[in-house]
């Protein structure tokens, strides 16, 4: 694939890309292990095929989400439309497919930056110590005692109904975890000797921290961050299932189900296709969640 | 007492203080101007003069800092204002709470003795077909939130089998029955997480204890199995069982906000839900306030009952406070 580099780039190793080549080695041999699980390799396959039906698919199948075809309302599952039409006659394949590329995107978005942000802020907390840590967890605790979807249902007010707003309360919800996860690692490997080695070569705060002190803390964050991703997605779910994330016509997951919810009776199909696609999500998420907890924890773990 | 005075200080307070400025500003950060959201748009072209003195009447013209402090007292009488609707706002509370109790309780009840009751047996029946069928509930009801799962219940025990109603309630003062068949399956959605997670941790503590050198005693002495574990296994078994139970009460608070818009249950997260979606800012944060109180206080109590069944919280506190 060299071939498809710009002509001008010359390819000269640096620093930073040795260290990329073997985080891509690291991920790959990860993912191997991970595959020779049976619950693993279910999991990362179900997750590729989900995957290719909201990113991949949509490619293939021209169908627009959002255009009202000429079939029966609320038509059940035909040649035409494998998973049926909604109440305006729309494809619900073509929604759903869309629906969970918006999803998967914007949670992955929004739980990205809630973890970028809680992440500097415990960081900064365990690094910092003192007051400055105290200070910090003290607002963590007390954004913990919220009960998350009245935060988020709380923000979606302020900002109005849409689907940055329900970003903004997936990434406001996942502040708290990851800035505690992140403090305790800062606080673990502060006094380690290759931190004080770090002082003596006279190398500024910063750049030990962040070159050298946070590598050794993202292991606690390989287990978290799937579990981080089923609790978002399931949240954001709900509040799309609310209506607050409603920007009409384009679908989410949630917003199929909420508008097939008055057709239950009717057309059951409606609702049963995004319950089962964010089912199979949510669970294989779980399930390489587990997987990986069992590999980095020697105890849990049979084979070594 | 101490334990529970630093506990109130350090955390109940604050927490309560924060939520309540949070609510309050939320909506003074609202786009629009509330003299305007007051009048409506029925009466537009109002003059300056009105203008200044219905700013002045909602005590606009007053310090942000005042206007808070006049807002906390109100809301500490219980004064929250009308809703849009023309209704107080406490009305609607009132006709919203016996919903949102109810569902809870059920919730709590069928979580509570079905995961007991399932955990137990897995336990007693490991490897056998009970067993197997506590494994896979959980397995269920882990994996898959429970607005989700109320929408398969809906599917399959409503509209397949047509057992129960898709929606609605009727309140247990008049028609028992009825309502019990209502509430089933909103109930079964909400617990049916709760019975899975206290099942799977009672089957785990109960096969630890069953290892203890005390209970081959009990066996020793010739007593039945059902003896041992009544008398002998279950009581100890039961205190990672209770700590689990206080987080599970947490998760049904927020778990009915959810549930009652799948189950069209008229409790308080349906009001709330209403509430958003009409722009009616009274309502909403009298009812957010209202359910992060009850958040708080449960969780406090929760706390309060670790403390009764292990002392050495109390005396751990300080440590892990820091």
């Amino acid at each position: 694939m060299s071939s498809a580099a710009p002509a001008g780039q010359v390819e000269t190793p640096q620093l930073g890309d040795v260290e990329r080549f073997h985080f891509l080695r690291f991920a790959w041999s990860e993912l191997r292990a991970i595959m020779r699980e049976p619950r693993g390799a279910l999991a990362v396959s179900v997750l590729v095929l989900l995957l290719f039906f909201a990113f991949i698919f949509p490619l293939l199948d021209p169908t627009d989400p959002n255009q009202p075809g000429d079939g029966p309302k609320n038509g059940d599952i035909s040649w035409d439309n494998p998973m049926g039409t909604d109440h305006l006659s729309r494809d619900l394949l073509a929604r759903n497919s869309i629906g969970l590329g918006r999803t998967i995107k914007h949670g992955f978005v929004a739980v990205l930056v809630g973890w970028v942000i809680g992440i500097v802020i415990g960081y900064t907390a365990g690094w910092r110590g003192g007051r400055t840590d105290t200070l910090i967890m003290r607002g963590v605790d007390v954004l913990l005692a919220f009960p998350g979807i009245i935060f988020a249902i709380l923000l979606i007010t302020i900002l109005g109904s849409g689907i940055f707003s329900v970003a903004v309360a997936i990434a406001f919800f996942n502040i708290p975890g990851s800035a505690r996860l992140a403090r305790a690692g800062v606080l673990r490997e502060r006094e380690r000797d290759y931190v004080l080695a770090g002082r003596c070569l006279g190398l500024s705060g910063a750049r030990i921290l962040f070159r050298h002190v946070a590598p050794n803390t993202f292991g606690a964050f390989t287990v978290q961050v799937p579990l981080a991703i089923v609790a978002s997605v399931l949240i954001m779910a709900a509040l799309n299932f609310l209506g607050l994330g409603a920007e009409l016509p384009d679908p989410t997951l949630g917003a199929i189900m909420q508008e097939g919810r008055p057709f239950m009776r009717d057309a059951p199909h409606f609702v049963i296709g995004p319950v089962v696609i964010l089912a199979l999500m949510l669970t294989s998420l779980n399930f390489l969640s587990d997987v990986l907890t069992e590999r980095l924890d020697p105890v849990r773990r049979r084979r070594v | 007492m101490a334990y529970v005075l630093r506990r109130l200080i350090t955390q109940l307070i604050p927490v309560l203080f924060v939520a309540s400025v949070l609510i309050f500003i939320s909506v003074r950060l609202i786009p629009g101007d509330p003299v305007a959201a007051a009048i409506g748009d029925s009466m537009g072209g109002v003059d300056a003069d009105t203008y200044e003195r219905l700013r002045e009447e909602l005590g606009l013209t007053r310090p942000i800092y005042e206007q808070y402090w006049i807002w906390l007292g109100d809301v500490l009488t219980l004064d929250f204002g009308d809703s849009l609707t023309g209704l107080p706002v406490t009305e609607i509370l009132w006709n919203a709470i016996p919903a949102s109790v109810e569902l809870a309780g059920v919730a709590i009840i069928l979580g509570f003795t079905l995961g007991l009751l399932l955990g137990i047996a897995a336990a007693v029946n490991r490897g056998g077909p009970l067993d197997w069928f506590a494994a896979g509930w959980t397995g269920w009801n882990i994996g898959v939130p429970s607005f989700i799962a109320g929408l398969v219940y809906l599917i399959v025990f409503a509209v397949w089998f047509d057992l129960f109603p898709v929606s609605g309630r009727v309140p247990l003062t008049e028609d028992p029955a009825e309502a019990l068949k209502h509430l089933a399956l909103p109930g079964l959605a909400l617990g049916g997480i709760v019975a899975a997670n206290i099942s799977r941790f009672t089957r785990q503590s109960l096969l630890d204890t069953m290892t203890e050198d005390y209970i081959r005693t009990a066996r020793a002495k010739g007593l039945t199995s059902t003896a041992v574990i009544a008398r002998h296994a279950l009581r100890p078994s039961m205190i990672p069982v209770v700590t689990i139970m206080g987080l599970e009460l947490a998760s049904i608070l927020s778990g009915t906000l959810v549930i009652e818009t799948v189950f069209t249950w008229p409790g308080l997260g349906r009001a709330l839900i209403n509430a958003v979606n009409n722009r009616d800012y009274t309502v909403i944060q009298a009812t957010t306030l209202l359910l992060v109180f009850v958040f708080v206080v449960v969780n406090l109590i929760v706390d309060l009952v670790y403390v009764g069944l292990d002392p050495r919280i109390r005396i751990g506190g300080s440590a892990e406070a820091r």
